[in-house]
């Protein structure tokens, strides 16, 4: 019995694994999402390298992080391993639209926020005022990027500002898709750049400008090349609500890849051996017996036992007769 | 429990739903978002380029115009909206065109040059009449919207305000034309001599006279000489005449003279404009020559420009470049010494020697360019090809010229201690290389600055040991569980007996007793059974002491197999009950 609980649980595992391997997260702004809202395209064409805040203080200083759409709020010790980063002379790329990345402009100590309020643009935009198109001035040329389901920037921010909505845009306060006469007019600020010592912080105010279904719309997939300069592009992951389904994906696969890429496949392939030689031969043997069968004289006895009514003597007869 | 089930089922599928309802989404799909556009929207977004036009602020409404074309339209409206974007971009330019015309129109009514006025103003007027009907054509496409033409024409009505301001002006610059009361005029012009040296005189002089030949007294001449303008006054006959010293550095020099009326000539007489008279010009051009010392040059270094003059007399000259200047006089020869900063960048730079004009000596310009290079520095680094986990290195670096050390590495524990550099490999790091980068920049400038990466293979000791281990381990487990079973089996042969999933020697008694029990009962000692698996199937055939019997010789013989020296003399009291067992079983054999 037990062999058949390996068995299952080993067909399971290769199964779970199988799966993981081949159906991808289908998490907002996973680089593995080819779906979408994934980062996948984005996250090939510039490069980037996942890592967790605490790597940060060994990539080289022309480094570019992008910190796109967190979940969750910046820890005092998070957001110090940012400031180190730009201190060194990296560069941040922070894009959030309704979501925690107030916490790290606030322990930056910057005088720009988040506003919260959805913007829209009834005449420069995709399809849906919610998909606005507004413009970038980077290193001396104009781009119009496009926006999904975007914010603004709040703050005194002057000639830091980089990024501009239309002057039809208007923020929709009650989310009711028109604006309403106590809902201000554009043009509004999305995007403001700071020197931050050695190195440059970038807030956007939209986090989707580089998912997959809006790099090719508009200069979004410019405005990344920019963005991401010529030295390492960093993705910080660690900080987006994970499914559970990612989660037991990311797992399997980063257990699988420490298995396959270090030292640790050696002792694995050989316990793997060991198990495999050990359940198999018990399969084996179960098997061998399970094909044999039960002595004839039992298996009629077992036929009486649920039919008492039928002859023994018949039973006998015709197993002889299927015998011959 | 049912209950419980329900509850639970419907907690899982109310639950997403009572959370989206109340979020805004981070993000839609741009190509399954529902579509909403409001036609209204580009109205008025028209409004603005109209305005603007209205107030003749054409490069606003160019910009507008552009966002505008850069705007969404829905595939429906594409052709109605992107004709009229098209033919609005016609009427600016249009309306732009006659503004400049009507403008210059002015200018040249002011300056008196009717002919030029009357074709500007010609031109304006195909303009505007252009303007005119791409208006109506944008009217016209409009009308094909929900709006129509006439909600339209509302929007573009700063538009239409332009057409009706710039058409009265056009119209009050017209009558002015045809009404015209100026007197036309002439200017001739004579100089002498036609070939002078630098810094020579030559005379000037001419006459102003109406077109009829009247002559025009006391009016000012003006008079180009090269680059120079010179102003005189016609005397009563209406001549002039005027010296000047030719100073300019050019082989030949046009000369022209202007008459432009002034105050109340303005709207007496109209501008008029000599012939042009070529003067040549001698002077002496300076030919220097400049060679560099060297082709490169080290920062630090001194860069020498050996400069040669055809003059037999001295030249001021300057030396300009990024990297430094010099000024000094140049009396034939000259040797410039110009020191390259230590800081400077490798690169080409670019050197300019300049000589200011001098008499009758033109001025001289050369370029050049000097080519500034960093010697390259030495690095020997004794790095390790594998490191292995848990141990600490020092690797010496010997980089010449002296250097300050950068190292970097993906285990984030190399630290440079001036030429050597420390890095422990954490004895938990199971990956098989690790990536290490060194950057020097050398303390002096004349030296470039150099990077070196190498890729370490990693050994760890704790995989492979625990691997050995287990490998070990179950080989030798495997040895004992085979070679104990051999032993067993060599037993088993010796003694006659079957093999567990074998057939037995012929012969001896214990199989003579298989093969009777086989007879009478039916019952064979298969190869795969084992004795109790045989003792099971005996049991319902044989009688109940045969049975004890059997088994008894069964238990002895097992434990005479797999006990050991202890149990060896079971075996033979095991074939003396067979002996026993045989008989009893052949006289039942033969009873029956």
């Amino acid at each position: 019995m037990k062999e058949y609980i390996f068995l299952g649980l080993l067909l399971s595992v290769l199964i779970i694994i199988f799966i993981a391997y081949e159906v991808p997260s289908k998490d907002d702004f996973s680089p593995e999402n080819p779906l979408f809202n994934g980062l996948s395209q984005a996250s090939m064409l510039a490069g980037m390298v996942q890592e967790n805040v605490g790597s940060l203080s060994s990539a080289p200083p022309n480094s570019t992080l992008f910190i796109i759409g967190p979940d969750k709020s910046f820890s005092n010790i998070d957001a110090n391993e940012v400031k180190s980063f730009l201190k060194a002379g990296g560069t941040v790329i922070l894009m959030d639209d309704f979501g925690t990345g107030n916490s790290l402009l606030e322990a930056l100590d910057l005088n720009v926020r988040f506003d919260g309020r959805l913007l829209m643009d009834p005449l420069f935009m995709y399809r849906n005022p919610a998909l606005p198109i507004v413009k970038f001035s980077m290193n001396g040329s104009a781009l119009n990027v496009y926006f999904n389901y975007a914010t603004v920037l709040d703050g005194n921010l002057g000639n830091r500002c980089i990024g501009y909505s239309s002057a039809f845009s208007f923020l929709d306060s009650n989310e009711n898709g028109v604006k309403d006469q106590d809902e201000p007019f554009g043009p509004f600020c999305v995007a403001a750049s700071f020197d931050y010592s050695l190195g440059r912080l970038i807030v956007i105010s939209d986090s989707s400008v580089f998912i997959n279904s809006m790099l090719d719309k508009g200069m979004n997939e410019k405005l990344l090349s920019m963005l991401s300069g010529n030295g390492k592009a960093i993705l910080l992951v660690g900080y987006w609500n994970q499914s559970e389904y990612t989660f037991i994906r990311n797992s399997l696969m980063s257990s699988l890849y420490a298995l396959l890429n270090t030292w640790l496949l050696y002792p694995f392939v050989i316990v793997l051996t060991i198990l495999g030689a050990t359940f198999g031969k018990i399969a084996y043997i179960s098997l061998a017996k399970r094909g044999k069968g039960k002595a004839p004289q039992d298996n009629i006895q077992e036929i009486l036992k649920r039919h008492p009514d039928w002859d023994e003597e018949a039973l006998i007869r015709l197993r002889e007769e299927m015998r011959q | 429990m049912k209950l419980y089930g329900i509850m639970l089922l419907l907690f899982i599928v109310f639950l997403p739903l009572t959370a989206e309802s109340t979020t805004i989404p981070r993000h839609e799909d741009p190509s399954t978002i529902r579509e909403s556009w409001n036609i209204m929207s580009y109205f008025s977004s028209l409004s603005y380029v109209s305005k603007y036009v209205s107030a003749g602020n054409y490069s606003s409404a160019n910009e507008s115009l552009t966002d505008i074309v850069n705007s969404y339209i829905p595939q429906s409206y594409r052709g109605v909206i992107d004709r009229t974007n098209s033919l609005m971009n016609q009427i600016l330019n249009q309306l732009n065109q006659t503004e400049v015309l009507l403008e210059q129109t002015e200018a040249y009514i002011n300056q008196t040059n009717f002919t030029a006025a009357r074709e500007d103003l010609d031109h304006a007027k195909i303009q505007l009449n252009m303007a005119n009907i791409t208006f109506l054509s944008i009217l016209d496409a409009l009308s094909t919207l929900p709006v129509g033409a006439g909600g339209a024409s509302g929007y573009l009505s700063g538009l239409e305000e332009r057409i009706a301001h710039l058409d009265s002006k056009l119209s009050a610059l017209e009558d002015l034309l045809r009404n015209e009361p100026y007197i036309g005029t002439k200017i001739m012009i004579d100089a002498e001599p036609s070939s002078v040296e630098w810094g020579g005189s030559i005379a000037i002089s001419g006459m102003l006279s109406t077109e009829f030949g009247q002559p025009i007294p006391n009016r000012a001449i003006e008079i180009h000489v090269g680059n120079k303008v010179l102003e005189t006054f016609t005397e009563e006959n209406g001549s002039y005449r005027i010296e000047s010293n030719v100073t300019a550095y050019m082989p030949q020099i046009s000369i022209y003279s202007e008459f432009i009326p002034r105050g109340e000539d303005l709207f007496v007489y109209r501008y008029s404009r000599s012939d042009v008279v070529n003067i040549t010009v001698h002077y002496i051009s300076a030919i220097i020559s400049v060679d560099l010392d060297k082709k490169i040059y080290l920062p630090g270094e001194t860069a020498h420009l050996f400069l040669h003059s055809n003059l037999s007399f001295p030249l001021p000259f300057s030396v300009i470049s990024t990297i430094g200047n010099f000024t000094g006089i140049l009396n034939g020869n000259a040797d410039v010494a110009l020191r390259i900063p230590d800081d400077v960048g490798e690169g080409s730079y670019s050197l300019t020697l300049l000589t200011p004009p001098y008499g009758k000596i033109a001025p001289f310009r050369w370029e050049g360019n000097i080519t500034i290079v960093k010697l390259p520095s030495n690095i020997i680094i004794d790095i390790p090809k594998k490191v292995i986990a848990g141990k600490t290195y020092v690797i010496n670096a010997t980089i010449s010229p002296p250097s300050y050390i950068v190292v970097y590495s993906n285990i984030g524990q190399a630290v440079a201690e001036g030429s050597y550099i420390k890095f422990h490999v954490p004895l938990l790091y199971f990956g098989k290389s690790l990536s290490f980068e060194l950057v020097a920049t050398p303390f002096n400038s004349s030296y470039r600055g150099v990077a070196f990466s190498s890729e370490i293979e990693v050994i760890n000791p704790l995989p492979i040991i625990s691997a050995v281990l287990l490998s070990g381990g179950s080989l030798l487990y495997f040895l004992r569980y085979r070679l104990g079973k051999i032993r067993i089996d060599i037993k088993r042969e010796k003694i006659g007996i079957p093999l567990e999933g074998k057939e037995g020697p012929k012969g001896s008694i214990i199989n003579e007793v298989f093969a009777l029990i086989s007879k009478l009962y039916g019952v064979n000692m298969e190869p795969w059974m084992t004795y109790r698996e045989y003792m099971r199937l005996l049991l319902n055939k044989i009688e109940d002491d045969l049975a004890t019997f059997i088994s008894d010789i069964l238990t002895k013989l097992e434990k005479a197999v797999y006990g050991k020296k202890d149990h060896a003399s079971l075996l033979k009291l095991a074939e003396e009950r067979a002996s026993i067992l045989y008989g009893k079983l052949k006289s039942k054999l033969k009873g029956e």
